[in-house]
């Protein structure tokens, strides 16, 4: 009897165990993190080469050159401060003196005349720069403020004009302006009433404090997020990337399959004038039909263009949820010819290509001719995400982009906060 | 002895029974976890930094079986204003789901990706959304 007992007791044991090393078996194959290889390093066309210029600095979001300095908006505070502006006091390619101010998250950051601009998620900064470069914070003076900030791209990005206006993304918070926010099935709000205050750029005056939306234009509607965008110099206009919707296949399944999904829509370039509608929500571009297609959510099948034939098409179309959210025209002589005038766009990796292979973890080049791309996009820095290229593992992600005076660029990114200069030699 | 025996056996099926239950339930989960939940929370559940939010050393996941069920069901709703939560993007709300499926991608969700919390029964998720109504 005794025996007996245990072993039942014994029988229960082995039971129990063997249930548990099934539970603790599957997840330590899955994280999988004692398999992961360090980075070897950013990948460059052949003549180029990158310093790691700074490291470690958090979420560097937007960055700007001026006068030696970078400046570097972060999305998270670094010892209380969420500018910083990095040094490179003995030119070896690496800051060695780096400071700070502006106790704000953000992402948007510019440099115009003799200001620095920085955003919140909410609202627009300017300070003075002094003549050796350095920022008086004191002089921080808010120019526009109570912007709409629920979450979702509710990073601001900023730029400026050569006639004193600012221009400000604001991004929708909503996915394709559902009546609930990516639920399955829900349709569409129509109209959607989400572009009164966002869903696109607005243009402000870059000297006046405290604005609010009354006292700016809505520049362009009908965008759903724009990240990177920049003046370009050449044409005297404004450029700007778009992140494109999410999910048609989980949101509408009867509509759309996963293989779909996974390359709809483009993320669209656009080349913005003032009074464009580019068409979100009610429609997106598919780069097969070359088309505004319109959305599930307002009746759409994939095909259809009712409603879509009149809004602004994309200047190019890329491949579907890279996220870009950098962009910058090259106006430097170091860099080869074919380089100048043309466009970095920083993408920062997708999430929606799930379960399918994520892409698009790095920096690419469009060549440019009279403020239209004159060829095929290509991939100019790579290797950003390392051994596992996924939003969660990924090493790094690219994110920001400037010049310096004499050429190089920049490279920030947002996963842990490296920023790269990447030079050219002959 | 002939009761010993029985009550052995008994004891014997009753393990391999919850143990192959739990294990089904996983296998299940599995499967709707990558319906519903892989394109927002990834397949290794560690989410999207900063946009959506990770099922890997969550408190959340580890914790109130209640409160899971309801933020299956409402989405982000379920959490109120928890200012420690800082995710861009909002949870969709999936309440066409089964008690069983709600079962399932929990206890999937709670024993996966290096967690190790209980599983969740029909019954709990039966008596959480009672609570809920």
């Amino acid at each position: 009897m005794r025996y007996l007992i245990a072993l039942l007791f014994l029988t229960a044991t082995v039971g129990m165990y063997s249930c548990n090393n099934q539970d603790t078996k599957t997840p330590a194959a899955e994280t999988g993190d004692s398999t992961k290889t360090a980075s070897k390093g950013v990948t460059l066309p052949e003549g180029f080469s990158a310093t790691v210029f700074a490291d470690t600095l958090g979420k560097a979001r937007h960055i700007v050159f001026n006068n030696g300095d970078l400046f570097v908006k972060l999305d998270n505070l670094n010892q209380g401060r969420g500018i910083l502006r990095l040094r490179d006091t003995n030119n070896d390619g690496v800051a060695d003196d780096i400071s700070g101010f502006g106790s704000y998250n953000g992402t948007g950051i510019a440099i115009k005349n003799g200001y620095l601009y920085a955003s919140s998620n909410d609202d627009v900064f300017r300070y003075k720069l002094n003549q050796g470069g350095s920022v008086d914070s004191a002089s921080g003076v808010k120019i526009i403020e109570g912007l709409i900030n629920k979450n979702q791209h509710n990073s601001k990005s900023i730029i400026l004009d050569n006639d004193g206006n600012i221009y400000v993304n604001v991004g929708a918070p909503s996915n394709s302006c559902q009546v609930l926010d990516r639920q399955a099935g829900s349709m569409g709000m129509n109209p959607c009433h989400i572009l009164d205050s966002a869903g696109g750029i607005w243009q402000f005056k870059a000297d006046k404090p405290n604005q609010h939306y009354k006292d700016g234009v809505r520049y362009a509607t009908g965008i759903r997020n724009i990240v990177g965008l920049d003046w370009n110099t050449q044409v005297n206009g404004l450029y700007a990337m778009q992140h494109g919707r999410d999910d048609l296949d989980r949101l509408f399944p009867d509509k759309y399959t996963e293989d779909q999904r996974v390359e709809l829509p483009a993320e669209e370039f656009f080349r913005i004038h003032k009074g464009d509608n580019f068409g979100w929500p009610y429609c997106y571009y598919d780069p097969k039909q070359k088309a505004k297609v319109q959305a599930p959510e307002y009746g759409g099948d994939g095909k259809k263009t009712t409603g879509c034939d009149d809004k602004q098409k994309p200047i190019y179309a890329f491949p579907a949820h890279w996220a870009p959210n950098g962009l910058i025209f090259y106006t430097g002589d170091q860099f080869p010819e074919k380089y100048k005038n043309g466009a970095f766009i920083a993408f920062h990796g997708s999430w929606n290509r799930a379960p399918q292979k994520q892409a698009g973890y790095c920096v690419v080049f469009v060549p440019f001719k009279d403020g239209m791309p004159s060829g095929d996009y290509e991939v100019f820095a790579d290797n950003f995400a390392g051994a596992k290229e996924t939003p969660g593992d990924a090493d790094y992600r690219p994110c920001g982009l400037a010049q310096s005076a004499d050429g190089s660029l920049f490279i920030s990114d947002d996963q842990k906060g490296r920023i790269w200069k990447v030079s050219y030699k002959k | 002895m002939r009761i010993a025996c029985v009550i052995l056996s008994l004891m014997t099926i009753i393990v391999l029974i919850s143990c192959g239950g739990n294990q089904q339930s996983k296998e299940n989960g599995k499967k709707l976890y990558a319906t519903y939940c892989q394109g927002c929370h990834m397949e290794d559940g560690k989410g999207v930094p900063g946009m959506n939010a990770p099922l890997v050393g969550s408190s959340y996941v580890a914790g109130d079986k209640d409160k899971l069920v309801h933020i299956i069901v409402q989405g982000s709703a379920a959490f109120g204003n928890d200012p420690s939560r800082h995710y861009r993007n909002a949870m969709a709300a999936t309440p066409g789901l089964t008690d069983e499926e709600i079962a399932d991608i929990l206890t999937y969700v709670r024993s996966s990706f290096g967690n190790s919390a209980s599983e969740v029964t029909i019954g709990e998720v039966k008596s959480a959304k009672e609570k809920q109504n």
